[in-house]
C-alpha cells in the first residue's frame, strides 16, 4: 500500500445506465485522515459513486484509485483496508448479530473472535450480540453495520447514509461514533443528505447533483465564501443604490432590510457610504453561513421544479435536530 | 475458498429450511420402504446393504426438488436480503462466490446422503425384524449400491446448479426455483426427443453399466460427456454472468 497516496482519487469517473448518466465525470481527491462529506439529494449519484469505488458496479468510463490502487484491477489490495456500509444495513435476519459478523469474517478469510468482540463493544452491541437481527431496532442494525465495516480494522471507511431512519438519539450516537473514528485516524467517506450532520463531523465536503460535482473544499472555506450580512437601513432605495455601487447582489427581506454577500473587510466602507448617502442604519448583522444554504443554492432544486426531487427544508421543530431532508 | 465455503455451510446449517427438507426426505424414505414391505413382504428385504438402496428411490424426484430449493435460496436469498453488497466488498473476485455456493451443494448432498443412508438402513433393520421380510434373491453388493447412489445424486446436483444459474439471472430465489424445475421438465422431454443430450438418459446408461447390463462403449462415452457438460456448464455460465453484473442493490 502507498502510504502517501490519496485515500480516494477519481478522474472522470462516469456511470451511465442506458442513456441516463448517473455519475458524470467525477473528479475527487481525498487525502488520508480526512472525514469527508459527500452531499447530494437522493438520486444525485452518491451511492452509485460508492458502489463504483467498491467494485460493486463497473464505471462506464474514467478511473478511480483507493489508497493508490486501481479500483478495477487491484481490488485485493484495496478491500483489505476498506470497510463499508452501502445504503441501508442488510443482514441475515434469522441469524444473530454475532453470527452475521462471523459470516462476514469468514467471507473475508479472517475469522477473529477477539476482533468481533471488540467491534461489537465499540458500537455498544455486546449485550444483544447473540439475539437474532430480526429483533433489532433500525438503530441497532445501523450499529451492527458499522461494526461489520470495522471488522477488518480498515484505514478507509465508507458510510452511506449511516443515520438514515434513526431517531434523534440514535443519530447523535452514530454521529459521535463517526467523530471518534475520525479522531482515531480513520479516513471516513460519509455520504449523506443530512447537511447538519456533514457540517458537524466533516472537515471536507463535496456536493454532487444530477451526477455532477457542484463544489468541493474544506467546510470552513466553503462557509466563508458564503458569509452574508443582514443590513437594516432606511430608505430602501438608498440601500439598493449603495449596494449597486458596491457591485453586490442583494435580496430584499422587508421594507428596510436586505441580505448581501460581503466580506467583513468591506463592511465599514459600506456603512460609511450608507451614512454619507443619508440612510439611517439600524443594524448590520453577519448571518451564520450554513451548508444548507450552499447546498440549496448549488443543487438549485426548488420544490417541484423538475419533478425529480423534492427538497424539504426542515421545519422549526426538525431544525432542533439540524437536518435537511431531501426526499425523492 | 475454504473459508468462503465454511461461511456458506454455516449459513446453510443455520437455515431451518434445510433441516425441514431433510426431515421430509427421511420421512418419505421411511414411508416408501414401509409401503413396499407391506405390499409384497415375500419379495422384499432391507438387510444390509439393501436398505441403503432405498435412498435411491427418492433422489430422482424429491432429491431434485430439495436441491433446487437449496441452490435457488443460496443465491437468491443474498439478493433478497441485499447481502451481496456486504459480501462482495470483502473479497476480490466474484467467481469464487458462485463456486462456493455450488460446492456447498456438493457438501450438502454428501452429508445428506450419509445421514439418509444411515436412516434408511436403520428403518430397514426395524422393518425386516418387525415384518419378518424375506427375499430369495441375493442382496446387492455394497460397492455397487454406493456407486448407483452416487450416480443418482448427480441429478439433484445438476438441478441445484440450474437453480443457481436461474437465481443469478433472475436475481431471486423464485427465479432459481423456476429455472431448476424448468430444466427438470425439459430434461425429461429431451430424453424422449434427443436422448444423448438428456442427463436422465445419460445417468440411466451409466447406472446400467454399473448393474452389469451390456452397454456399447460409445454410449458410455457420450453419457459421460453429457454428465460432465451438465456438471460444468450451468455453474460456469452462472459464474460468468455474476462476474459481469452490476450489483445495484435491492432498492
Amino acid at each position: 500500500m502507498q502510504s502517501q497516496a490519496p485515500a480516494i482519487e477519481t478522474a472522470g469517473l462516469t456511470k451511465q445506465f442506458g442513456r441516463h448518466c448517473v455519475v458524470d465525470t467525477l473528479n475527487l481527491a481525498i487525502q488520508q485522515g480526512t472525514v469527508f462529506g459527500f452531499l447530494g439529494p437522493n438520486g444525485a449519484g452518491k451511492t452509485t459513486t460508492i458502489r463504483m469505488l467498491l467494485g460493486l458496479i463497473r464505471p462506464t468510463s474514467g478511473r478511480g484509485y483507493i489508497l493508490g490502487h486501481d479500483i478495477l484491477w487491484e481490488r485485493a489490495a484495496i478491500l483489505a483496508h476498506v470497510g463499508a456500509i452501502v445504503e441501508s444495513p442488510a443482514f441475515y435476519l434469522s441469524l444473530s448479530g454475532h453470527d452475521n459478523l462471523r459470516i462476514l469474517a469468514r467471507t473475508a478469510g479472517r475469522e477473529d473472535s477477539r476482533a468481533m468482540t471488540h467491534v461489537l463493544e465499540t458500537v455498544g452491541l455486546s449485550e444483544r450480540a447473540r439475539d437474532k437481527v430480526r429483533t433489532y431496532s433500525l438503530g441497532m442494525k445501523q450499529r451492527l453495520a458499522i461494526a461489520a465495516a470495522l471488522l477488518n480494522s480498515p484505514q478507509l471507511i465508507f458510510l452511506d447514509e449511516p443515520t438514515n431512519g434513526l431517531d434523534p438519539a440514535g443519530t447523535v450516537e452514530i454521529r459521535e461514533l463517526i467523530r471518534q473514528l475520525g479522531a482515531r485516524g480513520h479516513t471516513i467517506f460519509l455520504s449523506s443528505h443530512l447537511l447538519h450532520e456533514v457540517e458537524q463531523v466533516c472537515t471536507e465536503v463535496a456536493i454532487i447533483n444530477h451526477g455532477k460535482l457542484a463544489t468541493k473544499g474544506r467546510v470552513a472555506d466553503l462557509l466563508k465564501q458564503e458569509a452574508t450580512l443582514l443590513v437594516e437601513a432606511e430608505p430602501l432605495s438608498i440601500l439598493q443604490e449603495v449596494a449597486a455601487r458596491f457591485g453586490i447582489p442583494i435580496q430584499v427581506q422587508g421594507t428596510r432590510s436586505v441580505t448581501m454577500a460581503l466580506s467583513s473587510e468591506r463592511t465599514p466602507a459600506l456603512v460609511s457610504e450608507l451614512t454619507e448617502a443619508g440612510a439611517q442604519v439600524y443594524q448590520v448583522t453577519p448571518q451564520h453561513a450554513s451548508l444548507e444554504h450552499l447546498f440549496l443554492e448549488l443543487t438549485d432544486d426548488a420544490p417541484g421544479t423538475n419533478g425529480a426531487h423534492e427538497i424539504r427544508v426542515a421545519t422549526a421543530t426538525e431544525r432542533t435536530h439540524h437536518d435537511l431532508s431531501v426526499t425523492s | 475458498m475454504i473459508s468462503l465455503l465454511r461461511a456458506e455451510l454455516f449459513k446453510t446449517r443455520k437455515r431451518a429450511m434445510g433441516w425441514v427438507l431433510l426431515a421430509i426426505t427421511a420421512l418419505t424414505i421411511a414411508l416408501v420402504m414401509l409401503n413396499s414391505a407391506l405390499q409384497d413382504p415375500s419379495h422384499v428385504t432391507y438387510a444390509f446393504p439393501g436398505g441403503l438402496l432405498q435412498v435411491g428411490a427418492v433422489l430422482p424426484l424429491l432429491g431434485v426438488l430439495v436441491l433446487i430449493i437449496l441452490g435457488a435460496t443460496a443465491v437468491g436469498s443474498e439478493y433478497g436480503y441485499d447481502t451481496w453488497k456486504n459480501l462482495l466488498v470483502r473479497r476480490p473476485g466474484r467467481v469464487v462466490f458462485i463456486l462456493s455456493k455450488w460446492l456447498s451443494l456438493v457438501v450438502v448432498i454428501g452429508l445428506g446422503l450419509v445421514v439418509l443412508l444411515l436412516w434408511a438402513q436403520a428403518v430397514g433393520v426395524v422393518l425386516d425384524a418387525a415384518l419378518r421380510l424375506r427375499s430369495g434373491a441375493a442382496g446387492p453388493q455394497f460397492g455397487k449400491v454406493m456407486l448407483l447412489l452416487l450416480l443418482q445424486a448427480l441429478a439433484p446436483l445438476v438441478a441445484g446448479s440450474f437453480a443457481i444459474l436461474g437465481a443469478v439471472i433472475g436475481r431471486s430465489s423464485v427465479a432459481g426455483i423456476i429455472a431448476g424445475i424448468t430444466w427438470f421438465i425439459a430434461d425429461a422431454l429431451l430424453g424422449a426427443v434427443l436422448q444423448p443430450a438428456s442427463l436422465s438418459v445419460a445417468l440411466h446408461i451409466l447406472q446400467g453399466q454399473v448393474k452389469g447390463i451390456a452397454v456399447p462403449g460409445l454410449f458410455v462415452v457420450i453419457a459421460s460427456l453429457t454428465v460432465a457438460f451438465y456438471l460444468i456448464v450451468p455453474v460456469a455460465v452462472a459464474a460468468i454472468i455474476f462476474r459481469q453484473r452490476d450489483m445495484l442493490g435491492a432498492g
